[in-house]
């Protein structure tokens, strides 16, 4: 030992300086990487090694862009001979840049990078030193995850106040209208007259129903009647209910149910799936269009598809679709609730929705139910 | 037989909408802007009040209060809640609390002169059915 330290003092850039210098350098927690102005890699630390996956003889001379996924090379490559003409010596801390690395097994990692530069002999000889930011990454993530699921409960939280709102809002001005439509068809002998009354009647209690599931909807601990379902007669309601208030002479609907099952649940929750997602179909048709629907069984499962040939959705708001309060309609066409329900009611009964969506083809909402030990 | 109904609600179309259902001879109605004033009426009235239909929101006394005064002072004058809020955890409390049953606005006519008839059917004086009092 004395005489490793006798020889490090006596002969600077002799051998055991440099190995102590190698040994400095493999203690440190990130990846140390030295290379000439040629971009080929001179010195390559421990932490290189195992981040990358070669070893320090293999990554000798490899040029630096090997570590770079390809795509981002040639960037890359000015990006360092930009710095390596320049006069710059040094990048502080917080210049570091974000990178792709590449592993020898081709795999690829998210990496903070810092690159400093010395003239030695003569030579430009630049460091870079990476550091693996793959965990505080999945971190941020989890926490971006966190803050999105709590941005969802106090959206959540927002329909209950909401629904309160709507129930006295609503059901005081339609009690008004109800009573007086009942007036109206009480106390006239005009057939005409009944009918109309009878009608508003009818709408009154329509708008009414649509309240109290909403409020229910947000109550995961309302009972319901559950009973087996048959999902073709649902399909169909929805379909008289749709066409009652949404078709018109340009949009058809085509319907090709086939034999299955009931599922266990409450009709009207069944029923209100399928509306709202033939809705949802039919109010992205612009112009002319089909909205197809169809039911299948297979292993113990019932499939509903309904297919629109509307506008599509965007790729970017694929993922909030089933988001509550995401709307991409006019205020006049709904609170971006109805995706939203539909996701709670068949995930209640263990179901399955997705989407597939083209822009400017359509979408199809695959849905699926279990079919009833019961039926 | 004449049944003399209080219906206390704070929204005005919705007391018409009430005396337009139960607008023929079997019932008198008196009616109530508020808790409060429902007091003042049940004060003034109480042998003669067969039900009570009343609202959940209302300003002054809330329907909550009200509903647990009545049941305290005028525990033989059935209560019958009519609201807007179609609240599952209200109903229950309100029907935990004695209420003889909890409507939903809006409410058809047959339903709610089923739901008054079975009301005052069960009307009592000094906790005696009123047919043998």
């Amino acid at each position: 030992m004395d005489r490793e330290t006798d020889e490090l003092k006596t002969i600077p850039g002799g051998r055991a300086s440099r190995a102590l210098l190698a040994a400095v350098l493999d203690q440190v927690g990130e990846a140390i990487i030295s290379i000439g102005d040629d971009h080929r890699i001179t010195m390559f630390n421990k932490r290189a090694e195992q981040l990358f996956g070669y070893s320090a003889e293999e990554a000798v001379c490899m040029p630096i862009g090997e570590l770079i996924p390809t795509r981002f090379r040639d960037s890359h490559g000015q990006y360092v001979g930009k710095f390596l003409a320049s006069g710059e010596t040094s990048r502080r801390m917080g210049a570091r840049v974000e990178i792709v690395g590449l592993r020898r097994d081709r795999s690829e990692f998210p990496a903070e990078a810092a690159i400093s530069k010395v003239e030695f002999e003569g030579r430009i000889i630049a460091t870079v030193i990476i550091q693996d930011i793959t965990e505080r990454r999945q971190q941020m993530e989890a926490l971006r995850e966190s803050e999105a699921r709590l941005v969802q409960a106090e959206k959540v939280a927002a329909i209950g106040t909401m629904a309160c709102g709507i129930g006295h809002e609503i059901n005081n001005p339609l009690y008004a209208i109800l009573t007086r439509a009942e007036a109206i068809r009480d106390g006239t002998e005009t057939s005409q007259f009944r009918r109309h009354a009878q009608e508003i009647i009818k709408h009154s209690k329509h708008i009414a129903a649509i309240v109290k599931d909403l409020a229910g909807y947000i109550r995961p601990g309302a009972d319901h009647e559950l009973e087996v379902v048959d999902v073709n007669d649902q399909l169909r309601e929805a379909v008289t209910m749709a066409g009652h208030s949404l078709l018109s002479d340009r949009i058809e609907i085509k319907k090709n149910l086939g034999p299955v099952a009931g599922t266990l649940a409450k009709p009207e929750e069944i029923r209100q799936v399928f509306f709202n997602v033939i809705r949802n179909g039919i109010q992205a048709i612009e112009g002319k269009g089909v909205v197809e629907i169809e039911s299948w069984q297979k292993r113990g499962r019932i499939s509903v598809q309904i297919r629109d040939t509307g506008s599509g959705i965007p790729k970017d708001h694929r993922g909030k679709v089933f988001d509550p309060f995401f709307t991409t309609k006019g205020p006049d066409q709904g609170q971006g609730l109805g995706l939203y329900i539909v996701k709670q009611i068949v995930e209640k009964y263990e179901g399955t929705i997705s989407l597939e969506s083209q822009e400017g083809v359509g979408t199809v909402c695959c849905l699926q139910l279990p079919v009833s030990e019961n039926s | 037989m004449l049944h003399h109904i209080l219906v206390v609600d704070d929204d005005k179309e919705v007391r018409e909408g009430i005396l337009l259902q139960l607008g023929d001879t079997r019932y008198t109605i008196l009616e109530a802007e508020d808790g409060e004033m429902a007091i003042e009426c049940l004060n003034n009235h109480a042998l003669t009040v067969d039900a009570i239909i009343c609202d959940v929101r209302m300003p002054k006394i809330n329907g909550v209060e009200a509903v647990a005064y009545f049941r305290r002072e005028f525990p033989g004058t059935p209560v019958i809640v009519l609201t807007g809020f179609p609240d599952v955890d209200l109903a229950v409390e309100f029907m935990k609390a004695g209420v003889v049953d909890f409507l939903v606005k809006p409410v058809e006519k047959a339903k709610l002169i089923e739901t008054v008839e079975r009301a005052a059917s069960q009307r009592t004086l000094f906790g005696v059915p009123e047919k043998l009092a």
